[in-house]
């Protein structure tokens, strides 16, 4: 329970026990049932993976000086172009495109960013 | 572009409101989003006053059916997409970079676009005020066939999903930034197992909306298609799928919004008791079965449907009783014998472990199902999930206002007003939610814009809208208190309460590198404590 890895695989292991009385004890269990919960446990399992992987990396270096952008517009532009293009689903074709090409402007802007936070490095 | 880091440095940036708005400071973002939030939770309070003041007596008076059929939608939505999971996780970004020693979030960029889904979201989701047909008006879930064209047949419907699907999105990115950075932005010393109680109620918080909010994120593409193009539901098991992927949602929805404020009480407990938190390994457990119980909760929102196993779903329910009796157990011991300060944040910690036991235990009520068959639909389930949700999350949340305000702000917020807005609070909260359990049992079903006036029903209606009057006095309340401080500029210092954890090590407001100077070491979950308690 020290690591995080651990700590999030216990509580994998707790909704599977849950979900495996649910399967096993009970007779009518609709196919929802089964899938949901086992889509949390696994996506649970893969996160408790992925976190141990990310801590063991993370090391010495999480506390390194880092460079980081103070403000990041082509973030909060991606964002918005997100739901320019959702929008866009209900409104007609046009926003769609508008979105779309302010989403890949955004995502310009954050590669330039990614360039520049790396170059300081 | 600058250095963060334990060594960085840096002055402190004058960014403006355009600056704030592109922050990936986790301060500028938590506190940004957390704003966002809290006016979304304005005007959902706005829509409840109205539907209060249609109830006050029979017939109707201000709007018609339709348009109240839109309030309690946009009401209930709001509440839950806009207001309570954005600033429960909102809480999460400004404090628990602090509390475990970090000098930024993990993955800021994600968190930054993450709050501007919640605004867009929320634009959307309201802008179906402003269409033809008006906005949605298929209650905060939606039901399928309710929900498909023929039924409502509004743009301000699609409006609604869009709005939806992109708040719940926003909850997705943000959750995964926390818990990265809990995973990997940690401080020498911080095992998992010395986390902060407030910190630990955000795993799991995050745990629990990395793996259910997916499934609101499906059933909201596939009520969409369904709407434009037909086909995806159909007949009794397209209705009982659509809930089955909503309450996977919505049980735990409840929780994620209650979890970080059972955080912040536990924090206020310990400060005003002057003790740090009792059974700290019980309480990690408790946490961890609380949020698995809630994530195998959800068919009791389907009792009366016949489509779920009621014997499992209340089994589930009850046993919810054992992990929520530890915490309370917690609080409790955590107080005895403490050396206690009735400051405010205590009061509305207090305040919120008694409305939860009525929420919660009206709860194991409505977990069995012959006692949910009587009451299903009628306005005890609203009484009851108020007194969860307002009673637990809001009376949480403003003990953790009280609590971190001088972190947050360097200011002090006015001791006698914060009385006078938790006495308001417990009373309007109180008067206007407890008729409710009686009409209820007696029968008045929910989301009705009028009732007979044979019913009965109009003296406790009556005092449920005054009761709602009373809530609005209080947050008025509150919100002079929040001006008077930032007007008067009472400085808080660093440590105004004796907080036992990282944030309290730091100035008010923390500078953008969080801690220039080195940590304290860190030895359990209460490192200044340990400081403390060595000293003495």
């Amino acid at each position: 329970m020290r690591r995080p890895g651990v700590a999030i695989l216990a509580w994998a292991a707790l909704l599977g026990a849950l979900a495996v009385v649910l399967w096993a004890v009970f007779e009518e269990v609709d196919y929802l049932s089964v899938l949901m919960p086992a889509f949390a446990v696994a996506g649970t399992a893969l996160i408790a993976l992925a976190g141990w992987r990310a801590a063991r990396r993370a090391g010495e270096r999480a506390f390194a000086p880092q460079a980081v952008p103070e403000t990041s517009w082509p973030a909060a532009l991606a964002a918005l172009a997100l739901a320019l293009v959702l929008l866009g689903l209900e409104v007609g074709t046009f926003l769609c495109l508008i979105g779309a090409g302010l989403f890949a402007f955004a995502v310009g802007g954050l590669a330039r960013e990614w360039r520049a936070e790396r170059r300081t490095r | 572009m600058t250095a963060v880091g334990a060594a960085g440095v840096r002055p402190r940036p004058r960014r403006g409101l355009l600056g704030t708005l592109a922050s990936t400071d986790h301060k500028a973002l938590g506190a940004g989003l957390f704003t966002t939030a809290f006016a979304f939770f304005l005007a959902a309070g706005v829509l409840a006053l109205l539907m209060r003041f249609e109830l006050a007596r029979p017939r109707l008076q201000l709007m018609t059916l339709h348009g109240y059929d839109e309030l309690f939608t946009l009401h209930g939505s709001t509440m839950f997409y806009l207001f309570a999971t954005p600033i429960a996780l909102a809480s999460g970004v400004y404090l628990v970079p602090l509390q475990i020693g970090a000098a930024r979030l993990r993955w800021a960029r994600l968190a930054l676009a993450g709050w501007w889904m919640v605004i867009a979201g929320g634009l959307i989701m309201w802008m179906g005020f402003l269409t033809a047909q008006g906005a949605a008006d298929v209650g905060w879930y939606s039901y399928w066939p309710l929900s498909d064209m023929p039924s409502s047949p509004g743009i301000g419907t699609d409006y609604w999903i869009v709005g939806v699907l992109l708040a719940a999105s926003a909850a997705i990115l943000i959750a995964a930034c926390v818990l990265a950075t809990i995973v990997t932005l940690r401080a020498p010393g911080m095992t998992m197992l010395r986390l902060p109680v407030f910190t630990w109620t955000m795993v799991v918080t995050c745990l629990m909306v990395l793996t259910a909010f997916p499934a609101l994120v499906v059933a909201m593409g596939l009520l969409l298609a369904q709407r434009q193009l037909g086909g995806v539901f159909s007949g009794a098991a397209g209705a009982f799928d659509y809930q089955h992927l909503f309450w996977f949602f919505g049980h735990p929805v409840v929780y994620v919004v209650f979890f970080p404020f059972v955080g912040a009480i536990a924090e206020a407990i310990a400060i005003f008791s002057g003790r740090r938190w009792f059974g700290y390994r019980p309480f990690v457990l408790s946490l961890l079965l609380f949020a698995a119980l809630s994530m195998s909760v959800w068919g009791h929102h389907m009792f009366t449907t016949s489509a779920v196993e009621n014997r499992y779903f209340s089994l589930t329910s009850t046993a919810l009783l054992v992990p929520a009796g530890i915490e309370y157990f917690d609080a409790l011991a955590t107080m005895w014998r403490g050396r206690i300060r009735f400051a405010t944040p205590l009061l509305f910690a207090l305040g919120f472990l008694v409305l939860f036991v009525i929420g919660g235990t009206t709860g194991i009520f409505v977990g069995s199902p012959p006692l949910d068959y009587h009451v299903t639909d009628s306005y005890f389930i609203v009484a009851h999930f108020h007194y969860t949700l307002f009673g637990g999350s809001v009376m949480g949340l403003f003990a953790a206002v009280y609590l971190w305000w001088p972190k947050v702000t360097g200011t002090l917020l006015s001791e006698r007003l914060g009385r006078w807005h938790f006495w308001l609070t417990m009373v309007g909260m109180n008067v206007t939610f407890f008729p409710l359990f009686f009409l209820g049992w007696e029968g008045m079903p929910r989301r009705v814009a009028d009732y007979p006036k044979a019913s009965g029903w109009e003296t406790l209606n009556a005092l449920s809208s005054a009761g709602s009057a009373v809530l609005l006095l209080s947050l008025l309340v509150f919100v002079l208190n929040v001006v008077r401080s930032l007007r008067r500029r009472v400085p808080a210092g660093p440590d105004p309460w004796g907080g036992q954890t990282l944030e309290w090590a730091t100035s008010s407001p923390p500078p953008p590198e969080n801690f220039p100077k080195p940590l304290p070491p860190v030895r359990s979950f209460a490192p200044l404590q340990d400081l403390r308690e060595a000293a003495s």
